[in-house]
């Protein structure tokens, strides 16, 4: 009977049903999504497995472009698909850039096909094309990354953790903040900066200094799947604030005429929603980065002065903030969020009205609690021997 | 063939666990929407009913399993097991489309599902074919590599979980609560009625059964528990309900300083392991059923091949979709484990009694 089971065996593990060697594959790293005449474009970037293998001192691109159009976006990516003689392969995408338009009216139909398909990881980054086509986003080369997909994607990241304007939004977290109760989605931007012709040229990869880059821009609104507005620097500063996505902000005030930067680097913001009324608490720590006032940074009274004025202007960046949301009647932050969970009965009775009545009109106190601890690593300015 | 009193509630466990990831966790979810952790803790008390029915049944007659204490029961008793041998036959094929549904959705999602099936019958057949004893083993040997890998994935996702997302408590208010309990039971609970297949002198020290049993079926449910919250807490009710299997999708954002990721697939093994072990008793117990009801003997393993092709037909075309599997598992499923499961094994339980009075 053992010997009879053997027999079945050998065929069953020689291997997956239908395998594939990973030269089969069409490793996609990034995907864009325009609207072309009514259709959906999907732009696929492609790792290309043969630039390694290349000997001969030829120069290969590190990742090929390509792009097909249909009337869903399962057509669209079929269509692509046409054009590339591999399997598309989506379980390695690093990031999904999205149009203005499609923001505008189509989100849900990408949403609901990265969602669905199996192969798909949803921890990609999600960007909009600020001004720009989301195909011409994808396409920009960089002399510093292989894939133009996995330059954008590190930039996020590094641009999160260093700065407060931006931050990552990988695919659940949207997603979640489109399904959850009382909380609207964000996302962060990028354009270029250049000719999007010549940015996926080679000669834009030899150059010291690129002709044609990519720059993170500030964050998109959504209010529920359509996108409202775009923000400013300070408005995305306080949105990240509010949201707690901040690791480190610079925050420059204006004293005695002059420039003084505080960089934060610790916050914590809790916020409660009560009355018709939000209280918002901020709890932070800070050091000064640059002075370019004439101060005396041993005085007790001078390092009050600099923490109130950062104090102030953390208060106006969170203002901003919510200026722009109520503007546009979206509850960005998760102030519904925060009645759903806590009191689900009162907000059965509101939701409907949340975003565009209630929201607008709520009133907001913002407290803030910062620890101007450090100095960098002098204790008062350079100061010029007269 | 003796088992030991250990391996005895490492089988148990499998039961418990044979549906619960896929079917379990949706109709839990489904009913009691963030509340499915209460629903799983009420379950927990609730449990202690059939639990208490299956000990006394194992204590009837300690020579006896389940099947020889119905042939006792004359005509009646040999229409119970038969019934029985049949609805157990049902639950293995369950189990089986489950974790075929669960592969091709996953991971094998151009391969049909009758070549997966056939896969993991070959495995479940060659386990079915041996001893008591060899099972057992087998099934602590499993136990210990699931609770490796369940650790594993707790502690790699502890980290994420906001409880907040357990909020609102009691929204819903107790009824659905009450609905996620009982599919709770109805799934995971009742099935355990097939381990009284093995007789309770079969096992070694089985005056310590009690406490190894409990010991096991604690940690289990705290399991159990513990991957409801995770879930919700990591992906919020919206997209728990949202995902086929969101147990596995919490485990694809596993990333332990961008070095331990994309482990999806090894820490799924558990459930395959769950999977593979339950059905491998089912075919134990139906085994035991057909040559002691019906004094057959099993020549060439006749009976398991049989058995194990019939849960793979029942299993390829018993759902024509995975919408009508879903239904039938949140709505139908958990009151058939209750009428073959509870109500029957309850009737035995008197009959016995009487007859011994």
């Amino acid at each position: 009977m053992k010997k009879l089971l053997i027999i079945p065996l050998i065929f069953l593990l020689t291997g997956c049903w239908n395998y594939r060697e990973l030269n089969q594959l069409a490793i996609t790293t990034g995907i864009a999504v325009d609207k072309e005449n009514d259709n959906y474009k999907i732009t696929i970037m492609i790792a290309n497995s043969k630039k390694s293998s290349s000997s001969d001192g030829s120069i290969t691109p590190s990742a090929a472009v390509y792009d097909g159009t249909g009337q869903t976006i399962y057509e669209a990516f079929k269509d692509t698909s046409l054009s590339v003689s591999k399997q598309i392969y989506l379980s390695h995408i690093d990031v999904l850039v999205l149009s203005e338009e499609i923001a505008k009216n189509n989100l849900t139909d990408v949403i609901d096909f990265l969602f669905r398909y199996p192969q798909t990881r949803n921890n990609f980054y999600l960007v909009l094309a600020k001004d720009k086509k989301a195909s011409d986003i994808l396409k920009v080369t960089t002399p510093i990354e292989t894939f133009p997909s996995q330059n954008l994607a590190k930039n996020l990241e590094i641009t999160d953790k260093l700065q407060g304007f931006t931050y990552t939004v990988d695919f659940t977290d949207f997603t979640k903040s489109l399904v959850s109760e009382g909380i609207n989605p964000i996302l962060p931007s990028v354009t270029i900066i250049g000719n999007s012709e010549e940015g996926n040229k080679e000669e834009n990869v030899q150059q010291n200094e690129p002709s044609t880059y990519l720059k993170l821009d500030m964050l998109g609104l959504f209010k529920k799947d359509k996108f409202v507005a775009w923000s400013n620097p300070n408005q995305s500063k306080g949105i990240n604030i509010i949201n707690n996505k901040i690791y480190i902000l610079g925050v420059i005030i204006n004293y005695q005429n002059e420039k003084i930067v505080t960089e934060i680097t610790e916050m914590k913001t809790d916020f409660k929603v009560e009355n018709n009324k939000v209280k918002i608490t901020i709890d932070t720590t800070g050091a000064i980065q640059e002075v370019n006032a004439n101060v005396d940074l041993y005085n007790l009274k001078t390092i009050e002065e600099i923490q109130n004025s950062d104090v102030e202007k953390i208060k106006e960046y969170v203002n901003d903030a919510i200026n722009l949301a109520k503007d546009n009647k979206t509850d960005i932050f998760g102030f519904g969020n925060y009645v759903y969970k806590n009191n689900p009965k009162k907000w059965n009775e509101i939701k409907d009205k949340w975003d565009d009545e209630i929201f607008p009109s709520l009133e907001v106190e913002i407290e803030v609690n910062l620890k101007l601890q450090a100095k960098g690593s002098i204790n008062n300015i350079v100061e010029v021997r007269e | 063939m003796k088992v030991t009193n250990s391996e005895y509630a490492c089988l148990s466990s499998f039961l418990i666990r044979s549906l619960f990831f896929g079917p379990a966790i949706y109709s839990i979810l489904h009913f009691a929407l963030q509340d499915g952790w209460i629903s799983i803790i009420v379950s927990f008390i609730l449990s202690f009913i059939p639990l208490i029915i299956y000990y006394k049944l194992l204590n009837c007659n300690p020579n006896d399993n389940i099947v020889s204490l119905n042939n006792k029961l004359g005509l009646i008793g040999k229409i119970i097991n038969t019934i029985l041998t049949a609805f157990v036959i049902f639950h293995a094929s369950l189990i089986l489309w489950n974790l075929t549904n669960f592969i091709y959705s996953q991971f094998l999602f151009q391969t049909p599902l009758i070549v997966i099936a056939i896969v993991i019958s070959f495995g479940i057949f060659y386990i079915s074919i041996k001893n008591l004893t060899t099972i057992a083993r087998t099934g602590t040997v499993f136990f210990i590599i699931s609770t490796i890998l369940y650790f594993i994935a707790a502690l790699s996702l502890i980290s994420k979980c906001d409880l907040n997302g357990l909020k609102p408590i009691f929204n819903s208010g107790i009824m659905p609560i009450l609905k996620g309990s009982f599919s709770s039971l109805g799934l995971n609970i009742f099935p355990l009625f097939i381990i009284l297949i093995i007789p309770k002198n079969n096992i070694k020290n089985n005056n310590k059964i009690i406490s190894s049993f409990f010991k096991v079926y604690i940690f289990r449910y705290l399991c159990m528990l513990s991957v409801l919250v995770i879930c919700v807490a990591i992906l919020g009710i919206e997209l728990t309900n949202l995902y086929q299997y969101p147990e596995y999708h919490i485990l694809k954002t596993i990333n332990i300083a961008n070095f331990f990721q994309r482990v999806e697939s090894v820490l799924s093994v558990q459930w395959i392991f769950d999977a593979v072990m339950s059905i491998a008793l089912c075919l134990y117990y139906v085994k035991e059923s057909i040559t002691k009801t019906f004094n057959l003997k099993n020549k060439f393993n006749l009976i398991n091949i049989i058995c194990i092709i019939s849960i793979l037909i029942i299993a390829n075309y018993i759902f024509t979709s995975n919408t009508v599997a879903e239904t039938f598992y949140k709505n139908i499923y958990p009151f058939l484990t209750s009428i073959f499961f509870l109500i029957i094994p309850l009737i035995i339980l008197i009959i016995v009694k009487v007859k011994k009075t």
